[in-house]
């Protein structure tokens, strides 16, 4: 594929065909995060058109007056691309300037503000997401009908005081996330990979750590993210780029399968074909569409396939998908297990109403959280952290999810507790769902408790006969036979 | 804890079926007069209720929506114990979906309770044209293997509402006759409990190696 797909193709001069778009698919963004800036697109720059392609406008972002007119990044000419990374460069020093456009390309604002918080939100640019293409979107969302639609003007409430309140809150997370783009670019250093395609690297230092648990900052994730697992990946087969082509030109005997979940024509339809055909023992399982689909809001098509074949492979998603899901049901034992220990109380409750964990964790596990099972900008913080830490930290985002709707768990009956697990869960506060996983996270890895549970549960496989005898035994006479 | 829990009878419900064949919109028109076309795959099991009122007593279904996916039974297959009733579903428009019905029958042996009532649910009746299973033949082939037959369309919703009710209402007797039989006593199924949900002692080795 040379050609990225291209969330704004509904402008002329568009190429009509090849130019792919994930809003045809659905993706929406309902739920974009009210802090403000984009994330980088990140994707290789096309030969493709210049300024006609942005004529499609902003996008609304909430209720705030604030627009940002999308465009750059993706669809630039090489040349005007280079020129743009360099800027970006120079500009990461600065605090005050934004990306200069380049003459050649003066569509290339990065983003026009047209409320008074202009002057903050166009100094946020200062990364490589300056380029303001895409929008966090809700892939929880995608493929639900009843997705909420933005407030029409009409219905906003038209007091002039809630305008200034929400302004004043906007301000200061701009302000904030200003200051950690600005904290983010100075870790980060710049390279061209062999894919020609710009990155970023980062001394992992104390700091880098820390700064990824207090979350990364939208326009840097795609970076932080592609270096993240690329780390992990250093003898990664070289050629998977080149595999990408290949696997979307054989048939698959996912296919029929995979159109059965995802439009045809969709870039998430051919990152998991190809996929599907790269890792044959996967294939394709319901589920994934929705991890692929949240990678694509950062990555183009080719580079999505690439971190997420790096992705199944270093962090050990495999055994969650393969027929008989082995790592998820070692995850759901462990889940138990630390339930049992770090939340008693959610534990007991669980228990006396009968709930397992595999009648609302599968989704949990398989899609990594992403199938609406969070706030968009709560899954993009749990993602952040496992990234870097490892499948192991899932284990302990559903603990604190337990945790954190303990309250409600000790007092709720079976079917009340089955919906709510089984719906999207409305984190309010992130910082403390955060810190409720990272605390346990940090003591269990010092006990060392995961591994032990590990071999624990590998132990009982070996018997797994005798234990479902006993489990079957146990089980009480169903109701038709009383 | 009981504010919800009103109710004289409480079956569980599960719906089995290909991938693709409206299983989910099948349950959201019923509990919720919903249809989504684009609807997202179901992932390991959906749990939904309704109540439903016959002979002036009020039936909870307790409904178990599942994944279609084949690899997906390693884990639904374990939420058939405790099912009185068993939704199988195919697409009229799909022939493969109809052949694989025995296979489905197959699977509710293996894992469900033998007295299950099973009902087969020919989905998308609204697909006129493009009908691929003749009426006639699914009927013949549910009498023959002693399930109910009924025809659905959850886009247009005909005969969804009838499909809940017919299959709860034939539990309801025959819950309600054992009932008589047994002096009454008893009839209190299960809320989903001891489900066993181990994966099969086949994935045992592969289990082993993760992390």
């Amino acid at each position: 594929m040379n050609l990225d797909e291209d969330e704004h193709d509904n402008a002329p001069s568009s190429p009509p065909s090849t130019s792919l778009n994930l809003d045809r698919c659905s993706i929406t963004n309902t739920d974009v995060d009210m802090s403000m800036a984009s994330p980088a697109r990140h994707s290789k720059s096309l030969p493709t058109s210049t300024s006609s392609s942005f004529s499609n406008g902003g996008r609304k972002i909430a209720e705030s007056s604030m627009v940002l007119h999308p465009g750059t990044g993706t669809d630039t000419d090489p040349s005007s691309s280079q020129t743009l990374t360099t800027t970006t460069t120079t500009t990461t020093a600065t605090t005050s300037t934004t990306t200069t456009p380049t003459p050649t390309t003066p569509v290339l604002t990065p983003a026009v503000l047209t409320s008074e918080l202009e002057a903050t939100s166009s100094a946020g640019s200062l990364s490589p997401a300056c380029s303001m293409s895409s929008f966090p979107r809700d892939i929880s969302a995608t493929y639900s009908r009843d997705r909420q639609v933005q407030p029409e003007p009409t219905t906003i409430p038209l007091d002039e005081r809630l305008y200034s309140l929400v302004d004043r809150r906007q301000a200061k997370l701009l302000a904030k996330e200003q200051e950690r783009s600005r904290k983010w670019s100075k870790m980060a250093r710049q390279y061209t990979s062999d894919a020609w395609e710009t990155e970023y690297s980062f001394s992992h230092s104390s700091k880098f750590v820390s700064r990824i648990y207090k979350g990364i900052p939208d326009c840097w994730r795609a970076a932080a993210w592609s270096h993240l697992i690329s780390k992990r990946a250093v003898d990664f087969d070289p050629n998977i780029r080149q595999a990408y082509e290949a696997m979307l030109a054989i048939p698959s005997p996912e296919e029929e399968q995979i159109d059965l979940d995802i439009p045809r024509q969709c870039a998430l339809f051919r990152v998991l074909k190809a996929y599907s055909n790269y890792n044959a023992q996967v294939g394709y399982c319901q589920g994934m569409a929705s991890v692929v689909a949240t990678m694509l809001t950062f990555f183009d098509e080719e580079k999505t396939f690439v971190l997420l074949a790096q992705m199944f492979e270093q962090y050990n998603l495999n055994d969650l998908v393969v027929p008989g899901f082995p790592a998820l049901f070692e995850a759901f034992y462990i889940q138990e297990e630390l339930t049992k220990l770090y939340a008693p109380k959610v534990f007991q409750a669980l228990t006396t109403m009968g709930i397992q964990t595999a009648g609302y964790a599968s989704r949990w596990y398989i899609t990594l959280y992403s199938a609406g099972v969070v706030p968009y900008r709560t899954l993009l913080r749990i993602w952040d952290i496992f990234l870097l830490e490892g499948f192991d930290w899932l284990y302990f985002v559903a603990l604190a999810l337990l945790k954190y709707y303990e309250p409600m768990l000790v007092q709720h009956n079976f079917e009340q507790t089955m919906e709510m697990l089984n719906a999207k869960m409305d984190i309010q506060d992130d910082e403390r769902l955060l810190k409720i996983a990272q605390k346990l996270f940090k003591q269990a890895r010092q006990s060392g408790i995961v591994s032990r549970l590990k071999k624990t549960y590998a132990a009982t496989l070996t018997d797994r006969t005798d234990v479902d005898d006993a489990l079957i035994a146990a089980a009480p006479a169903d109701i038709s036979a009383s | 804890m009981s504010k919800d829990d009103e109710y004289d009878y409480l079956f569980k419900v599960v719906l089995i079926g290909d991938s693709g064949v409206g299983k989910s919109n099948l349950v959201s028109r019923f509990t919720r007069n919903e249809f989504n076309l684009e609807s997202k795959s179901t992932i390991g099991v959906e749990f939904t209720t309704r109540s439903i009122q016959v002979d002036a007593k009020t039936i909870k279904a307790q409904i178990w929506d599942t994944a279609g996916q084949e690899r997906y039974r390693a884990i639904t297959s374990a939420y058939y114990r405790g099912a009185v009733g068993a939704l199988l579903v195919y697409d009229i428009a799909k022939h493969a979906t109809y052949e694989n019905v025995g296979r489905w029958l197959k699977e509710l042996r293996d894992h469900a309770d033998t007295n299950i009532v099973i009902m087969l649910v020919g989905n998308k009746s609204d697909l006129r044209h493009l009908r691929a299973v003749p009426t006639d033949e699914a009927k013949q082939f549910a009498a023959e293997n002693g399930l109910s037959f009924i025809e659905t369309s959850a886009l247009d919703s005909s005969n969804v509402e009838l499909s809940f009710q017919r299959i709860l209402t034939e539990i309801y007797r025959i819950v309600s006759n054992k009932a008589l039989e047994s002096n009454g006593d008893g009839i209190r199924p299960t809320g989903g409990e001891t489900i066993n949900v181990a994966p099969n002692s086949g994935d045992a080795n592969a289990a082993g190696g993760c992390c």
